[in-house]
Formats: C-alpha cells, sequence, structure tokens
C-alpha cells in the first residue's frame, strides 16, 4: 500500500487545522465518563493505595526482622567460636607440653647414637672393632654394656 | 531553593509518582488531564457510550495497578498503549468493528442523537452542534485503522512519531493512514454539504 512521506507532513497540518476543530468539538459534545465511572476509578486508586501502604508495612517488618536475624546470628557466631576458643585452651596447651617431652626423649636418644658412632669411629682408627675389643679372651661374651 | 509546583502544572510522570507515594488526589488530577481525550477515543472506536464508560474505566484500573513498575517513559504513551490494547481484546471478545450511528447499548436512540448541546435553543448553536454531528458521523464511516490514527491525533493531541510507537507502526504508515483518513473525511463532508 502506498504511504505518505515525511514531506506530505506539511499538507496534512493542513487539513487537520480545518477538519481537527470541527470533529474535537464534535466530540466535546459528548459528556466524558459518567461520575459512577470516575467514582469507580477514585475507589480503585484509594484502594489500591491501601493495598500498598500495607504491603509496605509488611516489608518493613519482614525487612527489620530479617536485619535482627542476621546481627543475632553474627553474634551468637562470635559468642559461639570466643567460647570454643577457650574451651580448646586447655587441650592445646597439653598438646602443646607432649609434643615437647615426644621432641626431648627423640634428641636424647638421637644424641646417643651419635656417641656410640664416636667410639666405634675412635676404635677403628686404632686397630679394633667393637665387638673384638669388649670381649673377653676365652670366651666370645660381650662386656658391652 | 526547592519552589514547590502546584499539582496542575506537574508533568503526567511526576503526577503519578505522586499517587505511587500515597497522593489519590495526583492520580484524580491525572485521570481529568485525559478524560475528555481518552473518552472521546473510545466513543470513537466503540460507538457505544458504555463500551467505552467499561474501557475507560479499565484503562485506568490497569495504570492505577501497574502505577509501581512505570517506568520514567512518556506517560501518555504508555497510556494510550494500554488503551489500544484494551481495544483489541474488546473487538476480539465482541463486535468486529461499529461507527458511531449505531445504536446505544444504554437505550434506543443512536449515539450522536444522545449529544449534549448546553445551549441548543439559539439558532447559531444548533448549526453548529449539527456541522459537529456530521463531522463525528463522518469520522465513524472512517476504516478503524484510519480512525484510531485520526482520532489519536486530534483528540489526544499525540504528535505522529508518539502515535506510530503507541499503534507500533512504522512512522510513514501513521502518516499515511491520517492523509488517508483526512482525504476520505474531507470527501464525506463534502458529500453531507450538498
Amino acid at each position: 500500500m502506498k504511504t505518505t512521506t515525511p514531506n506530505c507532513e506539511e499538507a496534512l497540518h493542513h487539513d487537520l487545522e480545518a477538519l481537527a476543530p470541527l470533529v474535537k468539538e464534535g466530540f466535546a459534545r459528548i459528556n466524558g465518563p459518567s461520575a459512577r465511572v470516575l467514582k469507580a476509578i477514585h475507589e480503585e486508586a484509594v484502594a489500591h493505595a491501601l493495598r500498598r501502604a500495607a504491603r509496605n508495612r509488611f516489608a518493613f517488618i519482614v525487612r527489620f526482622t530479617a536485619v535482627a536475624a542476621a546481627v543475632a546470628l553474627v553474634f551468637g557466631g562470635s559468642l559461639q567460636a570466643w567460647r570454643a576458643w577457650h574451651a580448646i585452651k586447655p587441650i592445646n596447651q597439653t598438646v602443646q607440653l607432649l609434643r615437647i617431652s615426644t621432641q626431648n626423649s627423640t634428641s636424647v636418644e638421637h644424641e646417643l647414637a651419635d656417641s656410640s658412632e664416636l667410639a666405634n669411629y675412635l676404635l677403628s682408627m686404632q686397630g679394633f672393632d667393637r665387638d673384638s675389643y669388649f670381649s673377653a679372651p676365652d670366651g666370645m661374651e660381650s662386656l658391652w654394656l | 531553593m526547592n519552589a514547590v509546583i502546584p499539582d496542575e502544572e506537574k508533568s503526567d510522570a511526576d503526577l503519578l509518582a505522586d499517587y505511587v507515594k500515597g497522593n489519590v488526589v495526583a492520580l484524580d488530577l491525572l485521570v481529568e488531564r485525559y478524560r475528555q481525550a481518552l473518552f472521546s477515543w473510545f466513543i470513537g472506536m466503540t460507538g457505544s457510550r458504555s463500551d467505552a464508560e467499561d474501557l475507560f474505566q479499565e484503562v485506568w484500573i490497569r495504570i492505577i495497578r501497574n502505577s509501581d513498575r512505570f517506568k520514567n517513559v512518556s506517560f501518555r504513551a504508555w497510556m494510550w498503549q494500554i488503551a489500544r490494547n484494551l481495544l483489541i481484546d474488546f473487538r476480539r471478545k465482541r463486535k468486529p468493528d461499529v461507527s458511531l450511528d449505531m445504536v446505544d447499548d444504554e437505550g434506543d436512540h443512536p449515539l450522536l442523537e444522545t449529544l449534549v448541546a448546553p445551549n441548543a435553543s439559539p439558532r447559531e448553536e444548533a448549526e453548529r452542534n449539527d456541522l459537529a454531528m456530521r463531522a463525528m458521523q463522518a469520522v465513524g464511516k472512517l476504516p478503524a485503522v484510519q480512525r484510531e490514527v485520526f482520532l489519536m491525533r486530534t483528540q489526544g493531541d499525540l504528535p505522529f512519531n508518539e502515535i506510530a510507537k503507541a499503534l507500533k507502526i512504522p512512522l510513514n504508515t501513521a502518516l499515511g493512514r491520517m492523509h488517508d483518513a483526512t482525504t476520505r473525511l474531507k470527501k464525506l463532508l463534502m458529500k453531507e454539504m450538498e
């Protein structure tokens, strides 16, 4: 279908200037919507505004409760963590002490092992070995303590 | 300093925002602002006062219920889009097309006979009334697609780009329909005058 281009707009406005007031006048003589319709719209507007206000109040309560619950959760969690830390503190100390004592016994054994190696080394330098040096000539009984 | 703008001078979007904040008077003002244009458009499109009233009421109920979701676009374009969608639904459910010659649902008289002439007694008033009635009758004879564009422009004072947006058609199509409508109206009115 052939359509007009924006270039025709001027001619269109010219036609409209003649026709629009006449048509507008005709429609203006029709009374607007009845008072009943306007009242119904107003009542719906009031009812909706009230519903919205109630919804907003409810939303405020929900938001407030959510914030309070979050704060309580953080506070409760912190308290629980603090109490737990205090409860395991003596256990930690015991574990620490045990670890220290274990470390000490290991170092003594290590030292002992080191000294026997040194004794072996000194004996080997003199042409002896540990088993023959600490053995009695008449028997194989070891004198090694 | 923030000057307080009287409600009458506020933009449509501001009035709707005021209503969303709880000011019902702002919505009443908005209804009043578009009362004549929107109602005339529905009268022109349906040819029935009672249907026009139902549709007019439904448009405002939809605006009220969706007022929270209104984004800061053109209120006028939004309102006309709602009006058009409702008219499409109405046409689907009811008669395919109607003219202003049709009988009103509420009575036996053609709608145009219910025109109110405030001071009908003087002869001039009667003549003007007659001419206006003829013009309306001619509008009623336009095809629906031309009539809706013509009435949106003349009754709603919508610019063509907003008409195109509301009807979801290209601007040139809107201009074309308007051109066809005015040409046809001129012919119809001339015929009436003869």
